[in-house]
């Protein structure tokens, strides 16, 4: 018992900075969303108007969630709901995994279970180390709502809600850490899980059952097979439900004690999955530096493509839907139209966000690929390859062109899946999306451009600056409208710049601009690099 | 004799931390050459500055004449490197990796040349090359390390503490692959290490570094000069006195039955009759080692410190 009490103290001391900085962030999201829709959203017939627009829309439903009255509570959980859910997602798959198998692989885990310290006391240290990381999303979440001026026993929901998917994804990710023997793949198959559940969520909102009023959706079936899920079925400042959370609880319990009878069962440093043989000879890909390249990134860029194409099928699908519902609810299109941007209609709107959405995630490829240059240089494996006569330049152009070559063709295979599935609706559309597929590659050029110049300048911040600029991109892209910004911070976004539907009347001139940019970052990036000694981990 | 390393007053800093401090080495052609130095002494800084892969806050390092820092890529078609703490690429298996070095170093990988000389390499190494690399132990590592070194002939080895992790059958296997590439290869070595055994078998001449500094540096020959021989005989009805009555006889003492005491290596002949002339039994004479010399130039360090501590304590 005593080891458990000095493993969790020693986990809580390695996360001191880590789990508060995900507490804030979470509490700051509910606040700072909470702020923007009241300054935004501040009448209840406005949010009424926005509300029975958004239910005759299956994209938007699915894209943000089933509303349940007009409420502003209800409207927060409407907007951001499902992304907080997310959020928390990351948090518990990344401790889990950080917490079990990323110090199996390290071989710390050896140290430590060569001491008094059982293998259950490193689960249950973790998993106590989880239930408070929680709770206190649960309690600083639920805070916030208060503060923000929302209903107090529905903000209690909420964070309960918050706490108990978050439980459940923790669950997720100490069984992958338990099934792989790399803390990689563990976090690489933890991510796809919350990717799944949400897209999930995504389809029990877009089936929903409009009410008579059109305040009110009841959700498709699909939404109960997702934590995702049950964490807005608690339905916070409306009918506040604990039920649908005990839902979650259950589940990461019972992952919890699978995960725990599999540790049981197996030798320490091994996974459910074995480590395979390799080849005992290198094949004739993996020659220079761009096939090495490519070997390390292939798994991550793979991962995000397969996104990006599932999000080009979604357009599709959706686009279909959306057009169906335009040509029954002509005045409903009209409205919308009215509250957008005045360029273009509904649809090519959707269209235009909805590419725009892709590049975001080909640039999370291409971002990755940047960011392996630094972790090559910090496991001092990139000695290894410039002991060789490669050149530095080389090394460094390697990871340029497969990351750049791959955003290419990732966005071409995007293009030809979603421009295929719209061409159902107007054969025009299909070469109009390939061409804005393509012309997302700017961008996401920029995105890699500025995390190469921060590998040159500032290499020990690569890792953290790639995430955060991915970040403010998502942010800005995915709730730039929504949080009503200013429009000069909109445009921070590369994406932003990007060429809009209708093709016809598009504007190429910030194309140009990103190409500019993404030019002089790789070469500033590459003649400072190339300048600079190689600084190793510490 | 031309050299195919040479520094001058070669400068590390990083931050306020002088790695380097002025370094003086040199690796003459076809030389096997011991870089010797504790923990922390700046061998691998050095190393990594001879490889290009930092560059120099001072000084002059020269590589085939060349600049490491600029004419990196060129020289290193020359260069064969292992390091002293070998990453691996986890998903690669150790045949991958090394396939993988040896193709980065220009060599073709298809002919019959490289892979015979692959697999004696990977059989005399007892090396499973299919495990990914994230398996390997730190052993494994060093061998992956190795072989892709000596797989591919090169002008020079640059050898990082190659036989750490390595057990006494695959250091001499080591022992012998050094021993190959210079007699077939005529290649350069330079050897760092702090197995003084291993430098004492493989090294022509040999570097001692302290603190950034090259404090000895010669041939194995001339750095036993520096340091005196031990004699010691049984004690049976001699006297301390009369041995400190000969005049190259050193810190004479008594210890479990017999009489211990040195000589300069250049007077242990002229010794031999005073000894004689008292009888001694038992006579054993002990020729230096390079422990004693490396113990000598570490100690200094701490005598350094303790002298220190007394000047405060005036």
């Amino acid at each position: 018992m005593s080891a458990t009490a000095t493993l969790l103290r020693f986990r809580l001391r390695r996360d001191r900075v880590l789990m508060p900085v995900w507490v804030v962030v979470m509490a700051f999201s509910v606040l700072f969303v909470a702020a923007a829709l009241s300054s935004t959203y501040n009448t209840e017939s406005l949010r009424t108007a926005v509300i029975r627009l958004a239910a005759a829309d299956p994209t938007l439903l699915a894209l943000r969630g089933d509303p349940d009255g007009a409420s502003a509570g209800a409207f927060f959980v409407m907007e951001i709901g499902a992304y907080l859910g997310i959020l928390v997602g990351f948090m518990n798959t990344f401790l889990a995994v950080r917490h079990t198998r990323a110090d199996e692989q390290a071989g710390r885990t050896e140290l430590v279970l060569a001491t008094r310290a059982s293998r259950g006391s490193m689960t249950v240290s973790t998993l106590v180390l989880a239930v408070l990381a929680n709770v206190g999303v649960g309690l600083f979440g639920a805070l916030a709502a208060i503060a923000t001026g929302y209903d107090g026993y529905g903000s209690i929901v909420l964070g309960w809600s918050l706490a108990t998917t978050g439980l459940a994804f923790f669950g997720i990710g100490l069984l992958f850490a338990q099934i792989f023997s790399t803390s990689r793949a563990a976090n690489g198959w933890g991510t796809a899980a919350i990717g799944l559940f949400w897209v999930i969520a995504a389809a029990g909102n877009a089936a929903g059952t409009v009410s008579g009023d059109g305040l009110h959706v009841t959700p498709g079936a699909a939404i109960w097979f997702s934590p995702i899920g049950w964490g807005l079925r608690t339905l916070p400042f409306t009918q506040n439900l604990w039920w649908p959370g005990l839902l979650s609880l259950a589940l990461g319990a019972v992952l919890v004690v699978i995960a725990w009878m599999l540790q049981g069962a197996r030798d320490t440093g091994a996974g459910l999955v074995a480590s395979r043989l390799g080849r005992a000879t290198g094949s004739s890909a993996l020659r220079g530096p761009i096939g090495l390249a490519w070997r390390l990134q292939r798994g991550s860029i793979i991962g995000w493509g397969i996104g990006a194409v599932l999000g080009a099928a979604a357009i599709g699908g959706l686009g279909k839907t959306l057009n169906d519902s335009i040509s029954k609810n002509p005045d409903v299109s009209k409205a919308i139209e009215e509250m957008g941007t005045g360029k273009g209609t509904v649809f090519e709107v959707f269209v235009g966000v909805m590419i725009a959405l892709i590049g975001l995630v080909v640039a999370g490829a291409a971002v990755q690929t940047a960011m392996r240059l630094r972790q090559e240089e910090a496991a001092t494996t990139a000695e290894t390859v410039l002991a060789t006569p490669v050149s530095r330049l080389r090394w460094f152009v390697s990871y340029v062109v497969v990351g750049l070559v791959a955003s290419a063709v990732i966005l071409v295979l995007a293009g030809l899946v979603a421009g295929g599935t719209l061409a159902n609706i107007d054969g025009d559309l299909f070469g109009q999306t390939m061409v804005l597929a393509i012309a997302q590659l700017p961008a996401v050029a920029v995105y890699m451009g500025v995390t190469a110049l921060v590998f040159a300048v500032l290499p020990k911040l690569t890792i953290a600056v790639g995430w955060i600029v991915f970040g403010i991109g998502l942010v800005l892209g995915e709730f730039g409208s929504l949080l009503n910004l200013p429009d000069w911070v909109r445009q921070i976004a590369p994406t932003a710049h990007t060429p809009v539907p209708p093709l016809a009347s598009a504007d190429w001139s910030g194309t140009w601009w990103l190409i500019a940019i993404a030019i002089v970052a790789f070469v500033a990036a590459g003649a400072i690099f190339t300048r600079r000694g190689l600084v190793s981990n510490g | 004799m031309t050299s195919v390393i040479e520094t001058r007053g070669l400068q590390k800093r990083f931050g306020r931390v002088h790695a380097l401090d002025g370094l003086d080495l040199s690796v003459a052609e076809g030389e096997v050459h011991g870089f010797l130095g504790p923990n922390g002494a700046g061998k691998s800084t050095t190393i990594r500055v001879l490889l290009g892969l930092i560059r120099s806050s001072g000084g002059e390092a020269r590589v085939f004449g060349d600049d490491p820092w600029g004419k990196a890529s060129r020289l290193h078609q020359g260069i064969a490197y292992v390091p002293g703490d070998v990453a691996l690429w986890p998903n690669l298996s150790g045949g991958e990796t090394i396939d993988l070095i040896a193709r980065l170093r220009g060599a073709d990988t298809g002919t019959g040349e490289y892979r015979q000389r692959r697999a004696r390499l990977v059989e005399a190494f007892q090396f499973d090359p299919r495990k990914k690399a994230a398996t390997y132990s730190k052993g494994n590592r060093q061998k992956v390390s190795l072989i892709a070194a000596f797989a591919v002939p090169a002008r020079l080895y640059i050898l990082d503490e190659p036989t750490s992790g390595l057990d006494p059958v695959m250091e001499a296997v080591f022992s012998e692959e050094v021993t190959r590439i210079r007699k077939k290869d005529g290649a350069s070595i330079l050897l760092s290490s702090h197995i003084l055994s291993e430098v004492e078998a493989l090294c022509d001449r040999v570097t001692i570094i302290r603190a950034g500094k090259a404090v000895e540096s010669g041939s194995l020959a001339e750095l036993r000069h520096l340091t005196r021989t031990e004699v010691s005989f049984a004690a049976d009805g001699v006297s301390v006195a009369a041995v400190e009555a000969i005049p190259s006889a050193h810190d004479v003492v008594e210890a479990s039955d017999r009489i211990h005491f040195t000589v300069d290596s250049s007077d242990v002949a002229s010794t031999l009759p005073g000894l004689g002339a008292l009888g001694v039994q038992g006579l054993t004479i002990t020729p230096p080692s390079l422990e004693e010399l490396f113990l000598r130039h570490y100690g200094d360090e701490i005598t350094a410190a303790d002298s220190s501590l007394v000047q405060v304590s005036r």
